[in-house]
């Protein structure tokens, strides 16, 4: 197996590393103190970044877009993660609804809302999928259950849709410009069945948002309640086929879970190197009791271990990353969604641990390191997220 | 400062330092440790009876219904080791007896309670989903409490004070920092 790179997706590697090092390295921890959950989001990052090529990096070139592979994406998010993870995730967001509209909308629909997301830096797309009483349901859908998963009502009048409902936790809500929102058009049958995806600008009538969550890590990233009273979504803005919402983002297509799977890995990885060398540093910088760190027997453990899973983890992204290039489909993906939980948690904390030997207050940045990587727990690590995984082995 | 004020009537260290000091250790922090998974394993029990995700209260489901016992297991081990460090510090005679080897419960307890009450926090927050990130709510409070006893237990240190004392010799003159 070879893994060296392209010269094009070495650049790309190259690229991320310099705009992450020197431009959001310096803002990574002043972001992440600021109190006010609305307040964290820095446009002239995003701007920045977005002048880069980062922002609209997955759109294909027959669409104006930089069109990057898969594996080039992995490097990205990875590069832009070792300085920010949540910043990383603010572009990478950006990538996993763009596969959308370039593989699921129209062409109709992909000239309105295509062209301002190239051309304005400050275009920025979220999903609306969670519900207050629709999380896991949504990803696993109990069968035949009509009153299970999301609920947000979306009715048709005419050329209209009136959608009534609220969402949460809504991913840059408070600052996309473009959403894709899944609404029940069918109440009677399963949320696999009577679901349908449209696209709702941020100034659609009726649409507000609501509460700004005030999460513990990735406090960059915002996550937003979305609020519907008669929201009047014209019938054009409805993607794919009425009642096919949930297979379309849920299934065997880029831009669903199988970006998404590779997204948190390759987020996860990123981390997992800013741990690594966190704990690099600080082991060769301090020495306890008149020995360094650094040739203490427990912590050479301990930097064994986390590298040891920083680099099985790498391995596995890159591997995903390139069979996503493949067209080639297994369980593969969300196994190493799964696997990314456990690696960035363990790093994050023998980090601190490292940190922590020489006794004193928590070093700040392995704490944010820590409190950025408990967030793979309900995204990528729980129960749910692994039987998710673990039935499309079975189903095999 | 009067030579009078000095704790245990000698500047040698013995009163706070000496074999068997560590013994009479009354496991207030560890106490404290434990009610913090207490408040996080409660919360998640609560919430796991009310919250309905796949057609019942998700407690019912065996995924969720396994991680709360986990954590009730190592709540209980936790909660005898700290009793048993308690009582420990009221009858020094009962555990000062040469035959026993010289790891006093109160270390014990700390480094056990502080790496599993760290480890029900993280997984009673995993019970609330997003909400279990939320710093608005008490469980993202517990779970940096507890990441802050781990922090402060130095397990390390700790682990190294024990293995001098089961192997007789004292290694390194930097006792365990951390309170």
């Amino acid at each position: 197996m070879d893994f060296s790179l392209t010269e094009e997706q070495r650049a790309w590697q190259m690229k991320a590393r310099k705009f992450a090092l020197e431009d959001i390295r310096p803002i990574s921890l002043p972001r992440d103190r600021v109190l006010d959950p609305r307040e964290t989001w820095d446009w002239d990052i995003i701007k920045k970044g977005s002048r880069l090529g980062f922002r609209t990096a997955a759109v294909p070139k027959e669409w104006g877009g930089p069109g990057i592979d898969f594996v080039t994406q992995a490097l990205v998010m990875a590069e832009l993660a070792r300085a920010d993870s949540a910043i990383s995730k603010a572009f990478s967001q950006c990538w996993k609804w763009s596969h959308l509209i370039a593989a699921a909308c129209t062409d109709d629909q992909k000239r309105p809302f295509l062209k301002p997301f190239l051309e304005d830096d400050t275009y920025v797309l979220g999903k609306g999928i969670t519900e207050p009483n629709a999380g896991s349901d949504n990803r696993l859908p109990p069968a035949d259950d009509p009153t299970a998963g999301l609920r947000l009502r979306a009715e048709r009048h005419g050329d209209e849709w009136i959608l009534n409902g609220d969402k949460c936790f809504i991913a840059n809500g408070n600052v996309g410009k473009l959403f894709f929102v899944d609404a029940r058009t069918n109440p009677n049958v399963s949320v696999r069945e009577g679901t349908t995806m449209f696209l709702v600008p941020r100034d659609t009538p009726g649409l507000r948002i609501g509460t700004v969550f005030n999460k513990s890590g990735w406090r960059f990233y915002q996550n937003a309640e979305l609020i519907f009273e008669n929201a009047r979504v014209p019938h054009a803005n409805v993607v794919g086929e009425i009642g096919d919402g949930r297979r379309k983002s849920g299934g065997d297509r880029t831009g669903g879970d199988l970006f998404g799977d590779l997204e948190l890995a390759a987020n996860a990885l990123g981390v997992c190197e800013a741990a690594c060398e966190s704990a690099l540093h600080h082991a060769r910088a301090h020495k306890e009791g008149g020995t360094p760190l650094a040739e203490q027997q427990l912590v050479q453990l301990k930097i064994g271990r986390m590298h040891m899973l920083t680099e099985a983890l790498r391995s596995f992204v890159m591997r995903v990353a390139w069979e996503h290039d493949g067209n080639i489909r297994s369980a593969n993906p969300g196994l190493v969604m799964n696997f990314s939980t456990d690696a960035v948690q363990e790093v994050t904390r023998l980090n601190m641990d490292i940190h922590g030997s020489a006794g004193g207050t928590i070093d700040a940045v392995a704490e944010k390191l820590v409190r950025d990587g408990i967030i793979w727990s309900h995204l990528a690590g729980d129960t749910v997220q692994r039987m998710k995984v673990a039935r499309r082995i079975l189903a095999a | 400062m009067p030579a009078d004020n000095v704790l245990g009537g000698d500047a040698t260290g013995t009163a706070l330092l000496g074999r068997g000091a560590s013994r009479r250790g009354i496991p207030y922090v560890e106490a404290m440790n434990l009610g913090v998974g207490r408040a996080a394993f409660e919360a998640a029990l609560e919430y796991a009876g009310l919250r309905v995700q796949g057609g019942r209260p998700i407690i019912e489901h065996q995924a969720i219904g396994a991680i709360l016992a986990e954590i009730a297991i190592k709540l209980e081990v936790s909660r005898n080791m700290v009793w048993q460090a308690a009582w420990a510090s009221e009858h020094p005679e009962a555990v000062a007896h040469p035959s026993t080897a010289d790891v006093p419960p109160q270390t014990i307890a700390r480094v056990f309670v502080s790496s599993a009450v760290h480890e029900v926090t993280v997984k009673a927050a995993e019970v609330f989903g997003a909400m279990g990130v939320m710093r608005d709510m008490p469980m993202h409070k517990y779970v940096h409490d507890a990441l802050v006893f781990l922090h402060a237990g130095n397990a390390t240190a700790r682990k190294l004070q024990i293995a001098q004392a089961l192997a007789g010799y004292r290694q390194s003159p930097t006792p365990p920092s951390g309170t």
